[in-house]
């Protein structure tokens, strides 16, 4: 490349996941080409963003003030917790159910074997989030892995040991999915966590 | 290289770029294998569901180098329900399995000795000596049979009366008395380890000494990241969770 400015800028836009030099190179060549405007004001917000945004003191997903939108809304019911792992199931949550409670981001899952254990997650924090006794409810919407189940046994002995409700999301059947075709896991978890109706 | 329906469990997994996994398999005819599972975190998959730890499996794979490639697997028969504790055990057998076993060499009795373990998993009570029995196994197939009915150099039969201390790769060796320095074990213990009947608390306390002993000389005193858990665990529980198979677990 005869600039090195540009090849920069290109191995730079390789850090986004799943590009890689074609497509960086096709996003350099546009943002000089068509947008620049535009890439001014992304390269002004990425910097800002870099430097303001930290993390929740409450329920540690990514906020810019110390308490974030949700856990500082006082009209949101404070008895109940949800515990998700990072601010992308947060965002799934809030706009897909009529969950009103508050929530708890671990920013991760267990995964002992790759080096993940529960300092890494904050749980000290929710520990002593739990020990506070406003909290009633823990719901564990963690997903369906292995590191997913393993976080959320080991949240579920750390509630029950202080005489709190622990809740898990249901695993089943998918609205509109055919018995079918299920697999046979998630068919025997829905036996297992049938409901009477 | 094409293997068809090979029973297998998973180990470990870990993604691997957008939508594909890196996946651990114990297996019963080729030993361990790495394997890529492509494109198995999509949406509209179901394989992911089938690819959990635990679960009796049927595998399909091609290719000849480190790495193979998934092209299928079937449920040959789903895990039970491990929660908790026993969860937490299953995790630390997998670990061991991860840590220990090699790829291209094919581990038989430890496939078979993993199938036993899993099947006892789900009663609490007895997850003890059952994750002794299975280490004791996996030991024998790594070529670290423990020595436990003969004393080391002398090769008497173990007194079960007798006390001993334990030292990897020669056995147990006679100590005057049970306050000696080192792993100190009572010959009764011993014996019981060796006939995988582990009576009372004092024989599974003391087997779980014989095994780490022996597991950690192969693992280096790294420490295993499934049993810090396991005692950040009970930290973080109540004392009324503390069940009699705390110690000897662990």
């Amino acid at each position: 490349m005869s600039s090195p400015l540009l090849t920069q800028l290109i191995d730079s836009l390789r850090c986004l996941p799943g590009v890689g030099p074609k497509s960086a190179q096709r996003m350099a060549f546009h943002l000089l080409e068509r947008n620049r405007e535009g890439a001014k004001r992304l390269a002004n917000t990425i910097s800002r963003a870099v430097e303001e945004i930290g993390h929740c003191k409450r329920c540690r997903t990514f906020s810019e003030t110390e308490l974030c939108a949700t856990c500082a809304n006082e009209k949101r019911d404070r008895k109940i917790l949800c515990v998700v792992e990072g601010p992308a199931d947060q965002v799934a949550v809030e706009q897909s159910t009529a969950f009103s409670g508050l929530y708890f981001v671990l920013m991760g899952r267990l995964s002992p074997l790759d080096g993940i254990g529960p300092d890494a997650l904050g749980l000290d924090q929710l520990a002593d989030r739990l020990d506070q006794g406003e909290i009633e409810e823990v719901i564990l919407a963690t997903s369906s892995t292995v590191e997913g189940e393993t976080t959320a046994h080991f949240i579920a002995n750390l509630a029950s040991g202080r005489n709190i409700k622990v809740t898990r999301i249901a695993h089943g059947v998918p609205i509109g999915g055919e018995l079918e075709y299920l697999d046979s896991s998630t068919l025997s978890h829905a036996f297992s966590g049938r409901h009477v109706i | 290289m094409r293997v068809e329906l090979s029973p297998a469990y998973l180990i470990h997994q870990r993604p691997y770029r957008d939508t594909s996994l890196l996946i651990e398999f114990l297996t019963r005819d080729h030993g361990r294998i790495g394997a890529i599972a492509k494109g198995v975190r999509g949406r509209k998959n179901n394989l992911a569901a089938v690819l959990q730890p635990f679960n009796a499996l049927l595998i399909s794979w091609s290719g000849k180098n480190e790495l193979v490639t998934l092209s299928q697997a079937e449920l040959q028969r789903p895990s039970a329900t491990l929660a908790g504790i026993t969860y937490l055990s299953g995790l630390y057998a997998n670990e061991l399995l991860y840590k220990l076993l090699h790829r291209g060499e094919t581990f038989p009795e430890t496939f078979h000795a993993y199938e036993r373990l899993l099947s006892t998993l789900t009663r609490e009570n007895e997850i003890a000596e059952n994750l002794r029995y299975f280490e004791m196994d996996l030991l024998r197939d790594l070529g670290y049979e423990l020595l436990l009915t003969q004393e080391g150099h002398s090769e008497d039969p173990v007194d079960p009366e007798a006390w001993y201390r334990y030292v990897p790769d020669t056995g147990p060796l006679r100590v005057s008395s049970r306050f000696e320095k080192g792993v100190i074990v009572q010959g009764s213990s011993l014996l019981a380890l060796s006939r995988k009947q582990l009576p009372d608390k004092q024989s599974r306390i003391e087997a779980r000494k014989v095994t780490k002993l022996a597991l950690n000389e192969i693992l280096g005193n790294k420490p295993l990241a499934s049993q810090e858990l396991l005692k950040k665990w009970f930290n973080f529980g109540n004392e009324k969770s503390r069940s009699n198979t705390v110690n000897e677990s662990n």
